[in-house]
């Protein structure tokens, strides 16, 4: 193998990011978006006094979190074309791909945590505060909308944002759907010019800068919301 | 849809020659619960020390296990596996690298993924090739064509396993809640 030549990531510099690290970011952004509010939801649910919904939503996040992400990956990126086909009544399995198999897996796996984190902060509001808002007259969505979320939203701010730090990690797994992520983009690389050590020790590296200084500045924030309270 | 179900694959005989497709995912089981212990004897062990060292007065014996703890949180499973795999070999004395490579299988994946791993990732293992769960079925989907069979199983097999664990987290969740939130029972059960 001879010697390292750390030459090869000044020459893919602009691939790895432009391509690599741009489905990265967008995936994890993307996930965050939509994995919030569809967690949201299912916490609500989780919370609900009808059983049926609570029961429906406490089954489908413990269904997600007792399935290891590589496992859910590969289910949707196979079951996808499927469903696709059978929706739209088509003859052939649709073809997908991966980025979008990739963000409708990230979607619906990290709703099933930002539930479990949104449902911790529902839980963390003072039960009397309900209790006031319906005697003020509210309804169910005045006072999730009004009191509850927002104050629920602020408390679990850094949770939800490590989780987000979390998932930018894990979407390196697409990987193994073979798509371009960072990642992905730096083993082609890497096997196209056999510099895989190189390549790796970069990644690596990238990848714990950028989740340093997000997890600092998340800290950071932190401190502040608890000076605020 | 045209898709061709057939569960009775799992009795025929894998292409390996070791057996049925199920022996083999449950062979699969075997070693994702083979790596997951060992990785999680590893972690609780290491866990301990560097918890540990951090709550000692000697400030640099705090810094360097703070540093452990941000290295590992900070860099994704996947990525900390490849440098365990290819890397570690590399910068280790060229004899004791030879060793690393030169492992029979699968015990040269499987040295790297239980030294790298806890215990809820390691499906992530079959990146560098260990055949555990996950692994057998993508191997078991590749050479029957059995796609959706052989991931029912691995899945059903892994949820078997997590659903233990999380009823258990909920039992205890329920013992140390607090009351007077939201989440805490009504008041008639407490003491």
């Amino acid at each position: 193998m001879g010697g390292f030549d750390f030459d090869v990531i000044e020459r893919s510099l602009g691939n790895l990011f432009r391509e690599g690290m741009t489905f990265t970011v967008t995936l994890t952004l993307m996930a965050m978006s939509r994995g919030i509010v569809f967690g949201t939801l299912l916490a609500m649910m989780r919370l609900s006094s009808l059983a049926p919904l609570a029961w429906l939503a406490g089954g489908y996040v413990n269904l997600m979190r007792s399935v290891p992400l590589v496992r859910v990956i590969f289910w949707f990126y196979f079951l996808v074309p499927y469903i696709g086909a059978w929706l739209l009544a088509a003859k052939e399995p649709v073809r997908v791909g991966a980025w979008i198999s990739a963000v409708i897996t990230f979607t619906m796996f990290e709703a099933a945590y930002y539930c479990e984190i949104m449902r911790a902060g529902i839980q963390s509001i003072a039960r009397g505060q309900v209790a006031a808002a319906y005697a003020l007259g509210l309804d169910y969505w005045q006072t999730m909308g009004y009191i509850v979320l927002p104050q629920a939203f602020r408390n679990m701010l850094p949770v939800l944002l490590t989780q987000t730090i979390i998932l930018f990690q894990d979407t390196s797994l697409v990987y193994v759907i073979s798509a371009t992520d960072f990642l992905g983009a730096a083993s082609k690389v890497a096997n196209r010019d056999y510099r895989l050590v190189e390549m790796c020790t970069f990644v690596a590296a990238v990848y714990f800068v950028i989740s340093f200084a997000l997890s600092k500045l998340v800290k950071r924030l932190q401190e502040r919301i608890a000076v605020i309270r | 849809m045209n898709y061709n179900w057939n569960w009775g694959i799992f009795l025929a005989a894998e292409p390996g020659g070791t057996g049925t497709y199920l022996k083999y995912l449950l062979v699969g089981l075997g070693w994702t619960l083979a790596t997951a212990l060992a990785a999680w004897v590893l972690a609780l062990a290491i866990g301990a020390a560097v918890g540990t060292l951090r709550t000692t007065p000697m400030p640099w014996v705090v810094r360097l296990g703070n540093a452990y703890v941000e290295v590992f949180r900070n860099v994704p499973l996947i990525v900390q596996m490849f440098l365990w795999y290819f890397v570690l070999p590399e910068l280790l004395p060229k004899g004791a690298g030879d060793w690393v490579k030169q492992m029979p299988p699968p015990w040269g994946s499987y040295v790297p993924a239980a030294l790298c791993l806890g215990i809820y990732n390691s499906s992530v293992a079959l990146t560098i090739g260990l055949l555990e769960l996950t692994g057998r079925a993508k191997a078991m989907q590749e050479f029957s064509f059995q796609v959706f069979e052989a991931f029912a199983a691995a899945t059903v097999l892994y949820l078997l396993t997590n659903l233990v664990v999380v009823l258990g987290m909920r039992r205890l969740v329920a013992r140390v809640r607090a009351p007077g939130f939201i989440g805490a029972a009504p008041a008639a059960g407490a003491h």
